[in-house]
């Protein structure tokens, strides 16, 4: 027996390991359905157990599924999940809790089930008041009919660089690339690996160190014009509405911080055909589904749709796949165009504070 | 499926353990249906992935099983001796056909067909002349071919040379070559270090300890340290070479090394981990090569049994170093050209075992001797050849490795366009450097002895218990990547 104890000592573990996966299963945490039962449980109490869900502060969870990321967590607005994951295997954990709101268990489908639909029911918070206001607000809801100038009729102007000096850019590897190779200076970044809309404003950021979230990265100064890409990462998760539900909150949050930013929606960028036939929860067809729901977010106004895809896309409108090593991601030689297209694409209100302005502005900066 | 997996460690495997030992292993009769059970869970572990492959397999099988019949010393002796012999060489002869066949036409028809066309095509560029273009086919690689036809090809080329008579029980036979913690990637084991335990095997308590310990030294070795540092590598690539910056090359050139190392290392840890909780003991495939102070030395430690097999059954009966110089260097250069080959079909594959080819004799006839009298001077020789080999062993694509030299030796001149995040060696160095420790630590043979020394020793209990978890956390995170020799 004694000398069989590392196996005895494991199998133990792994039984305790197990029903404890199979105890946070029952408040509706969800286990990755590609790994095998009783494995899938262990793994799951394991990532749980370094998250910090001991016994004692287990809760209902509101998850959602996506096929990139694995399983995304949101507490009211805590991220949590595996962007939290990388974000502790970065050393820097996640973010602080939002003990005030605990929300209704989600309703959802079989997990499998949803899946072989290509779509899962992401728990989704009931009687939450959109910051945007509500439907009768001409000016800043979108589905105010008629009254919305279609998303095609936006005046563009082209504007040289200094109009990124008060830009602020948020989003997933893509903004991050941006950051790293768009030759883009003045402006700040505020975006990560990985990141996601469900908890997109509690998310860390790599691209701006200090800067605890982008939530405070958004408060710390003035901005004039908010980039947003985000959408990648949660292909294959939830439902379009639970995403572009997610995104206009994040909207709100975003224009409550910057009343008077002109927000820019970045239509998700497209895969290469390749990538969107090997991983069919990325083909360009989901992904184009949600960029025209994203329409539906902006008015035209101060709520602007960008798609810097016909940039980047080969005849058949997916991505170029002679500009990508992973089918996924430009080479880092090919951000120019994207910086050219941001710059022939800006929108200018008469009320935009000059640059001499903002300079005087007392704002704390971003260090 | 591979071993570095939930679905191995916490399905497959343990119901198969269970099924097995449940079988009593007392007589030969029970061994036999642990030979079975073992047979037919390989088939099953071998088919979950792909399995129309196991058709190819269990086809090599029961065709090598009848030559090997076929070669073995006849009683009656109808024949006269020579045209026995004659025919036994017929027999040989069409086996090597067979083997060799059908791992051209997975593994290198479309490479050769490629390279025909292209020089069909060159040759009658300007000629008006019809022209006959092979088809260029791309087949997948049926996962493991290499191993286990390199595997069949040592038994049957044995047994041709009277080594030892063929086996006739064609369910050891079976279990010897698709048995599954070998089949995938090795090592390969040559029939001699398994026949007797196909037969007759016991497994202690002590066995199975240590066998699962091996085991979990192996999937640490891949998970924490190699699939890790290997995102390093994958960055690169999907950064585009051109525009990594040089000190960003020398790191990712490393990366790749260790990452190669720990994963191959770890597979073959694995391997004969689970051999020993079964029974089996198999040879050891690598022995600390990043010690070595010359690359005559680094190939005697790295990936043991294929330089052995090269040895035996390609350098020996070429006439090895017994004859002339020239038929010598010849016969060496033979070897280096299917090391290359074997890993895959590719000129960069070539480039890579010619390089050690000119290596490898360089330091035969010129520097052999100074590289053993002076350390630092073997040290500084390996701290370069190894990471540029591994380059040249790891980009497929000849424009692409180009572009990566020329970053690793910006002296060289070249001419695209590149765009260089500045500082992006500081970051990765800085989110790295921990791994980079890490992985040079465990390079170091004291490190590995003191691993397995404590295999033996109460606080190895605590220690193998949380490199095994810290593995499962890993695997549960999801950040898994194939293992890098899968597709041979």
């Amino acid at each position: 027996m004694k000398k069989n104890l590392l196996l005895i000592l494991i199998v133990l573990i792994s039984i305790l390991l197990g029903a404890y996966g199979f105890y946070l299963e029952g408040y509706d945490y969800k286990p990755n359905p590609e790994e095998p039962i009783g494995g899938r449980e262990v793994a799951l109490a394991i990532v749980r157990l370094r998250e910090g869900d001991f016994p004692r502060n287990v809760r209902r969870a509101e998850w959602a599924w996506s096929a990139d990321l694995g399983l995304i967590y949101s507490f009211g607005n805590d991220l949590l999940g595996k962007a939290g994951f990388d974000a502790a295997l970065d050393g820097t954990g996640a973010d602080g809790n939002d003990s005030g709101t605990v929300l209704p268990g989600s309703d959802v489908q079989d997990v499998n089930d949803a899946r072989e639909d290509g779509m899962l029911i992401s728990g989704q918070e009931d009687g939450a008041q959109s910051p945007l206001g509500s439907a009768e607000d001409e000016n800043t809801h979108p589905d105010a009919g008629d009254r919305r100038l279609s998303v095609e009729d936006v005046e563009f102007v082209t504007v040289g660089e200094e109009y990124f000096d008060d830009a602020v850019f948020i989003g997933d590897s893509r903004m991050v690339g941006i950051y790293d190779f768009g030759k883009i200076s003045n402006a700040t970044f505020l975006a990560k690996e990985s990141m996601s809309v469900y908890g997109m404003m509690n998310s860390r950021v790599s691209t701006a160190s200090g800067v605890p979230s982008v939530r405070r990265g958004l408060e710390s100064r003035h901005f004039g014009k908010v980039y947003i890409m985000v959408g990648l990462n949660e292909m294959g998760t939830g439902t379009i509405e639970g995403y572009i539900e997610k995104y206009r909150e994040c909207l709100g949050e975003i224009r409550q911080i910057q009343p008077d930013a002109i927000i820019y929606v970045q239509a998700i960028m497209h895969v290469t055909a390749q990538f969107g036939r090997e991983t069919p929860y990325f083909s360009n067809r989901y992904i184009n589904e949600r960029n025209e729901a994203l329409k539906k977010l902006t008015n035209g106004v101060d709520i602007i749709y960008l798609d810097v895809n016909p940039v980047y896309d080969d005849a058949r409108g997916n991505l170029n796949a002679e500009l990508t090593g992973d089918g996924v991601h430009l080479y880092a030689n090919n951000y120019g165009p994207w910086k050219e297209f941001l710059l022939s694409h800006a929108v200018v209100t008469e009320d935009m504070p000059s640059e001499s302005e903002t300079d005087q502005a007392e704002d704390e900066t971003i260090k | 499926m591979v071993f570095s997996s939930l679905i191995f460690i916490y399905a497959f495997l343990p119901i198969f353990l269970i099924i097995y030992f449940l079988i009593p292993g007392k007589s030969p009769k029970w061994i036999m249906v642990r030979n079975a059970v073992l047979l037919i869970g390989s088939l099953y572990f071998y088919a979950y992935g792909e399995y129309y492959y196991v058709i190819i397999m269990i086809f090599s099988i029961l065709i090598n099983y009848l030559l090997a019949l076929g070669l073995g010393e006849k009683k009656e002796k109808s024949f006269s001796a020579a045209k026995a012999e004659r025919a036994r060489k017929g027999i040989m002869v069409f086996a090597l056909f067979i083997n060799l066949g059908i791992l051209f036409f997975f593994k290198y028809y479309l490479f050769f067909a490629e390279n025909i066309n292209n020089l069909i095509l060159t040759v009658t560029k300007d000629m008006s002349v019809p022209v006959f273009l092979l088809p260029e086919v791309r087949l997948e690689n049926p996962v493991g071919i290499s191993f286990y036809t390199f595997q069949i090809l040592s038994y049957v080329i044995d047994v041709y040379r009277r080594k030892y008579p063929p086996e006739k029980n064609i369910l050891v036979m079976g279990t010897y070559i698709a048995m599954f913690p070998q089949l995938i990637a090795g090592p390969i084991v040559e029939y001699p270090e398994v026949r007797d335990s196909l037969r007759n095997r016991k497994v202690e308590a002590k066995d199975l300890d240590m066998g699962i310990k091996t085991f979990i030294m192996g999937l640490a070795a891949k998970v924490v340290l190699a699939n890790q540092i290997g995102i390093l590598w994958s960055d690169l690539a999907r950064i585009g070479y051109e525009s990594i910056s040089t000190p960003l090359a020398w790191m990712g050139a490393f990366a790749y090394s260790f990452q190669i190392y720990f994963d191959f290392f770890g597979y073959s840890l694995m391997a004969i981990g689970l051999g020993r909780m079964m029974g089996f003991s198999f040879p050891d495939n690598f022995k600390d090569p990043y010690a070595s102070c010359s690359v005559t030395e680094f190939w005697r430690r790295w990936h043991i049994t294929l330089g052995r097999w090269l040895k035996n059954y390609l350098y020996i009966p070429l006439g090895g170093s017994r004859c002339s110089m020239a038929k010598t260097i010849r016969n060496i250069f033979f070897v280096w050209l299917f090391t290359g080959l074997w890993h895959g079909a590719d000129w960069n594959f070539i480039i890579w075992g010619m390089l050690f080819f000119v290596l490898a004799l360089a330091e035969k006839l010129f520097w052999g001797k100074i590289l053993k009298k002076c350390k630092p001077l073997s040290v500084l020789y390996m701290l370069l050849v190894i990471p540029l080999s591994w380059v040249i062993f790891a980009i497929q694509d000849l424009s692409a490795l180009q572009v990566y030299f020329t970053r690793l030796f910006p002296f060289i001149p070249h001419s695209y366009a590149s765009n260089v995040a500045s500082g992006d060696y500081l970051r990765y160095g800085a989110n790295y450097a921990f791994l980079f420790g890490m992985s040079v630590v465990c390079c170091i043979p004291a490190v590995r002895h003191w691993f397995e020394k404590q295999r033996e020793t109460k606080f190895g209990v605590l220690l193998y218990l949380g490199m095994f978890f810290v593995s499962i956390y890993f695997l549960a995170l999801g950040l898994d990547n194939p293992f890098l020799y899968y597709r041979f």
